[in-house]
């Protein structure tokens, strides 16, 4: 088993004043193309535009949660994490969506060990974290044998997110939905900043404002998928 | 605004569901009606109009007048195929009711019966229409189940209609002949009382009779000849009277003189065509999707409780917004 505390070999790097403060442009590393592999390229820019208001100085971990499934939830997180890791933050993106793993998939990396294996002590953190692009890592959610609550918890008790800030890391988490199971709050409750992914024209408001109550972070939101679905031709009938 | 177009472009099936259902209902109604053959005559009105009305729109006031009488539309049913065709088919009667279709769809057939003068009188007046073409000119347009009743009940329509107007027009006259003819008669004894009275005073003093000199002088003789030539006068001018009004009835007669002129005659219907009441049905029909889609679209803006756009979001769930997304990433 490979040593936790060691897995980040490299220096963490200075972290931007701000994201207005750190022109795209500047950073070396930065490369738009490798993304759009991963997320559209769109979709990243509405992440870049979101990303320039947060507090990135005091960025922690953010975790990327939604009121329902499906709501985009794994894009987001991914694109979020991409963004991060355009700005130069040294990011890891943390799969704590453990009942429905897909990011490995999605980014064609090993499955296992994950999460979930480290949670259960069958793998060190440096086992987990697999290098998806500059600046970018993932771990994926791995195999749970037991219930994920319990992983959860003991992932709060080895202090993983602290490990990692310790490291010089940004964790981007993608956490369950806040409805429709019993770990959506609790993963959410593990994360500093939380965005709440809100699939316009979808989900009730109702929905959303029994997702939030009781959350101990008030989430910001994202709002996925507000493209019109209004013809050009009645747009411009209406004035619209 | 938009908001209203973007919940219609997202249900659009569930907003033309209610407009379809009322098409399809509709047209169910219409083919369960009978089939409507039209056939239509052109009349040229003579003579001006009356007051600021032009001549045509006189004479379909007129017209539409007659209409309203059952002896009127008695006679053009007897005059033409209509009112055998009715007698035979009691159900045309119905035609118009909601109950109609439904009898037809069961199969339900009557069996034949004179239907009242009553209802002659209904049927017909919502089976012809007239229309003003022009200030002179005009359109008789009758609607039927056969095309030969349409052409035939055109006919008799045009027919009785200036039978009735001539009629109508000729009656004071004729009332004023007979007046005159009766004055006349009265006359022709006046004039008989008055030379007999001349006669039998001559009888009674022969010694006028003898000498004319001594005649001319009799104060009595000139008092009773002059009533004997004022009751000839009263004769030869209430025979020219008589045959003045005699004169004028004949020339009202003359199929010439009739209040208009037949431009086109009514021909026999080809197809059948969307008569008054289809049309009607057919404009409720579509009115009534209209109505219902613009209601189920009031429905669903009211049950959407979703957010459609970043300002929302803070009025709706009171959360501030960190961006959106316009492509939906799932």
């Amino acid at each position: 088993m490979l040593d936790v505390t060691n897995a980040a070999k490299s220096p963490a790097p200075a972290w931007p004043k701000s994201l207005y403060a750190t022109p795209r442009m500047a950073m070396p590393a930065w490369s738009p193309s490798p993304n759009e592999t991963f997320v559209a390229e769109d979709i990243m820019e509405s992440c870049r535009g979101a990303a320039q208001h947060l507090y990135v100085e005091g960025l922690t971990s953010l975790g990327i949660t939604s009121s329902l499934a499906a709501e985009g939830r794994t894009t987001i997180a991914l694109a979020m994490a991409l963004v991060l890791a355009e700005y130069g933050l040294n990011t890891v993106l943390l799969e704590l969506d453990l009942g429905h793993p897909e990011l490995a998939q999605r980014l064609g990396v090993a499955k296992f060990p994950g999460v979930g294996d480290l949670a259960e002590g069958r793998a060190s953190l440096a086992d987990t974290m697999r290098p998806v692009t500059t600046g970018l890592s993932v771990i994926p959610a791995g195999q749970t044998h037991g219930s994920i609550s319990r992983a959860l918890r003991q992932l709060a008790e080895i202090d993983l997110l602290g490990n990692l800030g310790n490291q010089g890391h940004v964790v981007v988490a993608d956490l369950p939905s806040l409805l429709g199971n019993s770990v959506g709050r609790q993963a959410a409750s593990l994360m500093a900043d939380l965005i709440l992914v809100v699939r316009a024209k979808v989900v009730s408001v109702t929905s959303i404002k029994e997702a939030i109550e009781g959350l101990q972070t008030t989430p910001r939101v994202l709002l996925n998928g507000t493209n019109s679905r209004v013809p050009g031709w009645a747009r411009r009938l209406s004035g619209v | 605004m938009n908001r209203y177009l973007e919940i219609g472009f997202a249900h659009k099936l569930l907003l033309l569901a209610p407009m379809v259902a009322a098409l399809v209902g509709t047209a169910a109604f219409m083919l369960l009606q009978p089939a409507s053959y039209q056939s239509s005559a052109t009349l040229w009105v003579s003579g001006g109009g009356v007051g600021t009305q032009s001549a045509a729109a006189a004479q379909a006031d007129v017209m539409n007048q007659f209409l309203k009488t059952n002896s009127f539309a008695l006679t053009v049913a007897q005059a033409s195929p209509l009112g055998d065709y009715l007698t035979n088919h009691p159900d045309a009667i119905e035609s118009g009711s909601i109950t109609a279709p439904i009898k037809k769809l069961l199969g339900r057939s009557e069996t034949p019966q004179k239907p009242s003068d009553d209802a002659i009188r209904t049927y017909l007046a919502s089976h012809v229409t007239v229309a003003q073409l022009g200030p002179s000119e005009l359109t008789v347009t009758v609607s039927a189940p056969t095309p030969d009743v349409a052409t035939g009940t055109a006919l008799a329509l045009i027919t009785q209609m200036s039978t009735a107007e001539v009629a109508a027009k000729t009656t004071p006259a004729q009332t004023q002949l007979a007046l005159y003819q009766a004055q006349l008669a009265d006359q022709a004894k006046l004039i008989s009382t008055d030379l007999a009275a001349v006669r039998d005073y001559l009888a009674a003093h022969p010694s006028l009779a003898r000498d004319p000199n001594l005649a001319a002088t009799d104060p009595q003789l000139s008092l009773l000849q002059n009533a004997a030539n004022v009751a000839k006068q009263t004769y030869v001018a209430l025979l020219a009277k008589i045959d003045q009004t005699q004169s004028d009835l004949d020339l009202a007669r003359k199929p010439n003189n009739g209040p208009y002129r037949v431009v086109d005659s009514p021909q026999t219907p080809g197809a059948p065509s969307l008569g008054k009441q289809q049309l009607i049905v057919g404009g409720a029909g579509l009115l009534a999707g209209l109505l219902l889609m613009a209601l189920m679209g009031a429905l669903l803006v009211r049950l959407d409780t979703t957010i459609h756009s970043p300002d929302e979001v803070h009025r709706m769930i009171g959360l501030s917004v960190l961006g959106s997304t316009p492509l939906s990433a799932r």
